[in-house]
């Protein structure tokens, strides 16, 4: 038996020596997904879309027509439970994720392990906010008072940022008064005053209530008495309000601003601040208002 | 080796196929073993990217979630001004799109160009009402009545003293969001351009298309969570 170079056995004759995993093959195993699938996806995300939609404007209608107020948890719970459902399926067939290599899911897994760590700690950082030291307690001004950009107007004279002071007024009741008063003005300058005297003023808000009610019925909306209309002109205006006065209902109970009132099942967050002006206006200060509610 | 990356002669030398961005002409950089590791690395690249992504917008639900927690009065209130079926709308937009483009890269995988540009010329018109409809029906009409954030809050008939914190985190969310609806259109007219031009995409040179699908994906799935949050719980 002589054995020439040539006998030697070569069972894939199209091994490359230099390229023993045959790297060089070019495209191979690229999952194409196909039409059917991605219609299917598509109509389910717009079943679960119409779903969350749904429920919520069900849990509305249910508030309405039988007056059951569902606990807020309810509402956040499956509206975020259909999120996570929606988001798998754009992630795992049109982002395709359940075809392709399992490093890219895991990097999207780690990153949203992530996000769950920095909502958890924030949370556990807020729910622990009572048993801070009373050492950082201020007053807070609610929704701001304007005068950080009172003090950097100067430094930074930029048309852009509104310099208004309101003079440790929370903003909304700022911009309340704000237009009252432009109100009033007009009410004077049209009966030819300079100064707007307290007929004017009370026309002045009439107005100002007036605009605020007509802006419902323009859009064919129940109007509902604005809890901040002490003089309750909403049965004082013109006809076509007259039949939609609600007045005799009981308004939806809210928790008191002060955060130690009673917790209504429809919102989330029991706020009882041991630490003075953290949730509150203040202890010290709270018992100013608080005391005649505790009289009853 | 099956690089190449001078025109193929076997081509018609007509027209785009002459090219060197004609899908048929690309190699891979020399890096690379072959062009499926050059594709994988590319698609990892971007996925690193997109949870970056995520985690921007993990900023700002959090400072949803916090504010939220606090003032559930003024979120509930300000929740209420939002009208649902603009929102509602915009999502339907935003699913048809993201379906489109997936089908894009369905059609670039299988080399039918035709297909791709219909489905991408249908994400951008997709694209242009979604940002249409935000800026026209809510920014606009919004603005103009004062609900603004911040210290640019001017609407006097606000219920809750935090309602300008609301509207902050609004547009802070809906405009990054926005933003994004507006870089991602741009990434896919690029794409456009290049596969009318030059037929730039088949099923071995389609990365463009697939991560510009991806980012457009990423649009998608932060609309899912921002719509319920602002629209649909209160």
């Amino acid at each position: 038996m002589s054995h020439s170079i040539d006998d030697v056995h070569i069972p894939n004759p199209d091994f490359d020596p230099t390229d023993p995993h045959a790297t060089g093959q070019g495209h191979h195993g690229h999952h194409i997904i196909s039409a059917p699938t991605l219609m299917i996806v598509l109509l389910l995300l717009l079943f679960f879309t119409a779903l969350t939609v749904g429920l919520s404007r069900g849990e509305v209608w249910v508030q309405d027509t039988f007056d059951i107020i569902l606990p807020n948890w309810l509402n956040i719970i499956i509206a975020m439970s259909i999120s996570v459902i929606k988001a798998t399926l754009v992630g795992a067939y049109f982002m395709g994720l359940r075809f392709d290599k399992a490093l890219n899911s895991i990097i999207m897994l780690v990153c949203l392990a992530a996000v769950v760590c920095f909502l958890f700690f924030t949370a556990i950082d807020l729910g622990n906010r009572d048993s801070v030291s009373a050492v950082r307690a201020t007053v807070p001004t609610p929704g701001g008072t304007g005068e950080g950009l009172d003090k950097t107007a100067d430094r930074f004279s930029t048309a852009l940022s509104p310099r208004i002071s309101t003079n440790r007024m929370p903003i909304t009741e700022f911009r309340r008064t704000e237009r009252l008063n432009e109100l009033a003005l007009k009410q004077a300058e049209d009966h030819g005053r300079i100064e707007p005297n307290d007929e004017d003023k009370a026309a002045g808000e009439a107005e100002f209530w007036r605009i605020y009610y007509q802006g419902y019925v323009d859009k064919g909306k129940h109007p509902h008495r604005h809890e901040h209309d002490e003089h309750n002109y909403f049965t004082k205006l013109p006809d076509h309000f007259a039949h939609h006065d609600d007045d005799a209902l009981e308004p939806v109970s809210r928790p008191d601003v002060a955060g130690v009132a009673d917790s209504s099942p429809n919102f989330s967050f029991r706020r009882t601040g041991k630490t003075p002006g953290l949730f509150s206006e203040g202890s010290e200060h709270a018992s100013d208002h608080a005391a005649p509610a505790s009289d009853h | 080796m099956a690089t190449i990356d001078a025109p193929n002669p076997d081509i018609q030398a007509t027209g785009a196929q002459t090219h060197p961005l004609y899908w048929k002409n690309r190699g891979f950089a020399h890096h690379f073993r072959n062009a499926d590791e050059q594709f994988d690395a590319c698609k990892l690249g971007m996925w690193l990217f997109l949870s970056t992504e995520i985690l921007l917008f993990a900023g700002i639900f959090c400072a949803y979630a916090i504010f939220r927690m606090l003032y559930p009065e003024a979120w509930a209130a300000g929740s209420h001004h939002l009208d649902w079926r603009f929102g509602g709308l915009n999502t339907v937009i935003l699913l048809l799109s993201s379906w489109t483009v997936a089908s894009g890269v369905r059609a670039a995988q299988l080399g039918n160009n035709a297909a791709l540009i219909r489905n991408l010329v249908i994400t951008l018109i997709c694209a242009g009402l979604f940002v249409f409809i935000k800026l026209y029906f809510e920014y606009i009409p919004k603005l103009s009545a004062g609900k603004a954030p911040g210290t640019f809050f001017s609407y006097p008939y606000a219920h809750d003293p935090h309602e300008p914190l609301w509207w902050s985190i609004y547009y802070i969310g809906t405009g990054i969001h926005a933003l994004h609806v507006l870089i991602g259109a741009g990434l896919l007219i690029w794409v456009l351009v290049r596969a009318i031009r030059y037929e730039a995409y088949g099923p071995t040179e389609y990365t463009m298309v697939e991560n510009s699908a991806l980012y457009w994906h990423l649009v998608d799935l932060i609309w899912i969570f921002l719509f319920p949050l602002l629209y649909l719980i209160h």
